[in-house]
Order: structure tokens, then sequence, then C-alpha cells
């Protein structure tokens, strides 16, 4: 059996310090802070904020609702149809949200492809 | 400092988000490169795992928290890339096994090729133990193995580098 040496932690940290490998990339950093930069510009994106679209989906129907019940004592059919329609006002800005964005994204896929 | 140096890469100052690469960029890698062995997968992997990280860094208050979680996102890329080149790690009783000392050949290794003398698991485990002053709670959370497990990596990798000491009297 081989007789070991005390070896000092010093000397361990030291031993792996020197034994690290570098990264060969240049712009090993640069390329993570630039793909960074690129998903917080991606995420400003909106035209509207979804939040306050759902807060003003859920204030609407609650609304029509209320009146629906309080006012209007007999609904017709042209009622019931108008109202779905106006609780769904705040889903025409997700859509409006959505073709701005894909429209915004083609647009910078083209610029890089130029 | 670390939280000061956080709170900068928080807010989204680019010398603080350089510096925090900086400060973890090697040891992520030499810890790929053990596991994959070419370059340029080891440089994706780690690269992938500082963004992954940095787009979540609001979650951090401090360095060790975020280092931990670095680590735990390389580690497990690294598997998940070998699993995907259907390669194995190395399977590790968790008890420690005196005999090695006595077979362990010491000639053949240098001290600059300790990446070669040391096994993935036991790199890993040593290095986030030494240099990054983990603690063996923090290294399970990482590699997600057994306390008991990494105490046996801890053990093997010390007495293979006191074997390479003990040649070459350091």
């Amino acid at each position: 059996m081989k007789k070991v040496s005390k070896m000092k932690e010093e000397n361990i940290k030291e031993v792996l310090l020197n034994d690290l490998k570098k990264v060969s990339s240049e712009n090993f950093n640069e390329e993570i802070i630039k793909q960074l930069n690129l998903s917080k510009k991606e995420e400003k994106i909106n035209l509207f904020n979804q939040n306050s679209i759902i807060k003003i989906f859920l204030m609407i129907s609650f609304l029509i609702l209320g009146i629906n019940l309080n006012i209007i004592e007999e609904l017709t059919q042209t009622e019931i149809i108008i109202g779905i329609f106006i609780c769904a006002i705040p889903l025409y800005f997700m859509v409006f949200n959505k073709i701005y964005k894909l429209k915004t994204q083609n647009f910078q896929n083209n610029e890089n492809l130029i | 400092m670390s939280k000061e140096l956080i709170r900068k890469a928080r807010e989204g100052n680019i010398h603080a988000l350089d510096e925090l690469i900086n400060n973890h960029r090697d040891l992520a890698y030499s810890i790929a490169i053990k596991y994959i062995k070419n370059k340029e997968d080891a440089e994706d992997i780690v690269q992938n795992s500082f963004i992954i990280i940095l787009k979540s860094i609001k979650n951090f208050r401090n360095e060790a928290k975020f280092s931990t979680w670095l680590y735990t996102i390389v580690y497990h890329e690294c598997l998940k890339e070998l699993k995907a080149k259907n390669l194995k790690v190395e399977y590790i009783p968790e008890f420690i096994e005196p005999e090695i000392e006595e077979t362990f050949d010491s000639n053949k290794y240098k001290i600059g090729d300790l990446l070669n003398v040391l096994k993935p698991n036991e790199y890993t485990v040593i290095t986030l133990f030494y240099l990054k002053e983990k603690s063996i709670n923090d290294i399970a959370k990482i590699t997600s193995l057994s306390k008991a497990n990494i105490k046996v990596l801890l053990h093997r990798s010390r007495h293979k580098m006191k074997q390479i000491a003990n040649e070459k009297s350091i």
C-alpha cells in the first residue's frame, strides 16, 4: 500500500483552479447578453396589456349581466346575442395583439434576412 | 458584494451581467466538458444554461443561490445530452471503499491532467466543494445525488488528488 501525504485544502484549491478549462469563444458573454436583450424586446411587442384586457372583459361581463338581470325583465334572443358580442369586445383586442405581434415578428425576420 | 452584483444584473446592467458570467463560466465549462468531451457542445450547454438562469434572475437575491441553480442546470443539461447520445454516468455505491487507496496507480497521472484523473461526477463534486465552497446539501441539490454519494465522491477524488500530490510533492 502506498503512503499518502497530507494535502492542505489550499493545495487542492490551487490545483483545481489551475486546471480549470477556459471558454474558447471570444464573444461568449456578448452572445448571452445579446440573446437576453432580444428576448426582452420580444416580450414588449404588445399593443395592449393582456392583464388589463382580462380585467376589462370581467368588468364588461358583470355589467352586462347586471343590466340583463336587473333592468330588462324578459330577454329576447337578439338582446342575448348583442350582450354576448359586447362581452366579447376585449377578445377583439387580444386578436389585434396577436396580429400586431406576428406582423412585427415578420418585419424583424425580414430585417435579419437583409 | 454578491447581492449588489445580482441587484445590478437584475436591473439589466451589462457590466454586472458580464462579471456574473465571468465568475462562473470557466467552472461551468470545465464541468460540462468533463461530461460531454466536445468543446462546441460544452460551450453551447453552458451558454444555454446562462440564458435560462439569467432570464429568471429576478428570483435570486444572492450569487450563492444563483450559482447553485446555474450548476444544477449545467449538470442536468449534460446528463440530458449524454442520455441523448446513449452514454451512461458511473454508478456510485453509497459507502466508502478504502481498498481504492491500495490499487490506485498515481504514476500514470500529472497534476496538470486532473481532468483526466477524476471522473465527471468526482470532478463536479470536488470543484463545487472547494472552488465554489458549496455545502454537501447544495451539491446534493445540484446533482440530485444523496449526501452519502457526495461524501463517497469527495473522499475518492480527494484521495486521488492526494496520491498525485504525494508523487509530485506539492
